[in-house]
């Protein structure tokens, strides 16, 4: 069937985020949100992930949307409605549908949702969340199979953070990137990305702690702020490893649209040189390296 | 008698190199280091449309005499890729037979067997001797996966673009993890 729409046009996007439990679906998540938030993107989160109580979406993003059942089918129907929405309404939107047996895993079995919303030209970007653990590509070939759920924007996020202190990445990952399920995909226009590790994250995300708050040396009231360390460690993941190892390499069109970095790099582009503070970040440098990705989705 | 030793390297020749295989690929299966090497230094791949022409003039040709395309020239370098990895495979489990009669042998740690001279008991002699030893125990190795093996992106039957997309994302991960593993991993201390 051909598509409506062209492949480097802005779409509204729907990021699904899959994984096997305790991959870091939601750090994943909740690190993207708050980063695109801090960068000007408005999108609405979808918190479907019903059994992951202790960290949820809900508790880092008020403005969190979730059914109001945690019945399966209540929420596969809830799922199906937020869709709709979506296609009539034209914004962009993240999903966090846990791990496990899921709705939506029902739900494509029933309908090719890809296929269905794509057609009314919404990107569906799909995030598999993996660790370095062979298991970890089962929902990735699971989903493959029979293109059950496998959009050309599909994004494989390797999770630093489950590697053992200690070990390489290279190493820790070192199957996992040779097996026929990556290869698969990665020839069909796949993106393969590494999310940084962020040694304390336990440490934030167990204050319920935004990242710009956390390093701020901010405190929940009763709470307690990070160490100084922890506070310089989070400054450099947010500030330096987040944007140039892991955004700058997924395609801008991939993600929501980061109006205040686009926004940044056209001042800086007509503007004067500026100075730099000594040991400072200047947003335009940031935003040059995200603003500027001219990669399309293939 | 000349002549015999002649005419038994005609035969070899031809028993080692068949004419079933063009003069291109007995080529490149020759020159497969340099060239690779020579492609890893630019990073742009083998251009073989430039690179017929020059096939050409040497008078290298594709199984049917004629002179090679870009296709019949890619082709061919893939059959050479998989003959370097069949050749490598196969020197793997010779060297691994060898080690596992060495291991076999229950003789192998007698000083009859040992390499090399051993004087008297100096001290570097002496570490030269449990060095000798150790290399002599040798447990059977697993076959080494050297430079020919294929990457995902030579495998036959890819499109132009599945072969970009593999490569450069594959290769842009390997460039990743050696800049980003470079700060995690301690260096070797190199006092030691």
């Amino acid at each position: 069937m051909e598509r409506k729409y062209s492949s480097d046009e802005r779409l509204p996007i729907l990021m699904i985020v899959v994984g096997r439990q305790r991959v870091g679906k939601t750090s994943f998540l909740n690190t993207t949100a708050q980063f695109l938030r801090a960068h000007g993107a408005e999108f609405q989160i979808w918190d479907a992930d019903k059994m992951n109580t202790t960290y949820n979406m809900s508790i880092f993003h008020q403005d969190a949307r979730q059914p109001q059942s945690l019945d399966p089918e209540d929420i596969k129907e809830w799922l199906e409605e937020k869709f709709m929405e979506l296609v009539a309404e034209r914004y962009d939107a993240m999903l966090d549908i846990g791990g496990g047996d899921t709705p939506l895993a029902r739900l494509v079995q029933d309908v090719p949702i890809v296929s269905t919303l794509e057609n009314e030209g919404v990107r569906v970007v799909l995030v598999h969340v993996i660790g370095p653990e062979l298991a970890d590509l089962d929902y990735l070939e699971r989903f493959a199979e029979d293109e059950l759920l496998a959009p050309d924007a599909t994004l494989i996020v390797m999770n630093s953070g489950l590697v053992l202190s200690g070990r390489s990445n290279e190493v820790a990952f070192a199957d996992i990137v040779r097996q026929p399920a990556i290869s698969a995909v990665v020839r069909k226009g796949a993106r393969v990305v590494t999310m940084p590790r962020l040694n304390c994250m336990s440490q934030v995300t167990d204050r319920g702690l935004m990242f710009e708050d956390a390093m701020n040396g901010l405190a929940k009231p009763g709470g307690t702020a990070l160490t100084l360390f922890n506070r310089v460690r989070v400054r450099q993941w947010w500030e330096g490893e987040l944007p140039e190892l892991f955004f700058e390499k997924i395609p801008s069109l991939w993600l929501p649209e980061m109006r205040l970095r686009q926004e940044a790099s056209n001042v800086l582009a007509v503007g004067e040189p500026r100075r730099r503070g000594k040991g400072t970040r200047s947003s335009g440098e940031v935003s040059g390296a995200l603003g500027q990705d001219t990669q399309s989705a293939p | 008698m000349s002549s015999d030793r002649k005419g038994k390297e005609r035969i070899l020749q031809m028993v080692a190199r068949p004419k079933v295989r063009s003069s291109l690929f007995w080529w490149l299966l020759e020159n497969h280091d340099e060239l690779v090497e020579a492609e890893g230094e630019a990073g742009l791949g083998l251009r073989w449309g430039e690179l017929c022409v020059e096939f050409a003039e040497l008078g290298l040709s594709d199984v049917n005499g004629k002179a090679a395309t870009d296709q019949t020239a890619q082709k061919t370098w893939w059959r050479v890729r998989k003959e370097r990895a069949r050749l490598a495979a196969r020197r793997a489990a010779a060297d691994a037979e060898q080690a596992a009669k060495r291991a076999a042998n229950p003789r192998r740690n007698m000083p009859s067997q040992w390499r090399g001279t051993y004087g008297p008991a100096l001290a570097e002699e002496t570490s030269g001797r449990s060095h000798a030893v150790a290399s002599t125990s040798t447990e059977v190795v697993p076959a080494r996966q050297g430079g020919s093996t294929i990457e995902p992106w030579e495998e036959e039957g890819l499109t132009d673009e599945e072969r970009h997309n593999l490569k450069t994302q594959l290769l842009g991960l390997r460039a990743e993890f050696r800049r980003t593993d470079k700060h995690n991993i301690p260096k070797p201390n190199k006092r030691l």
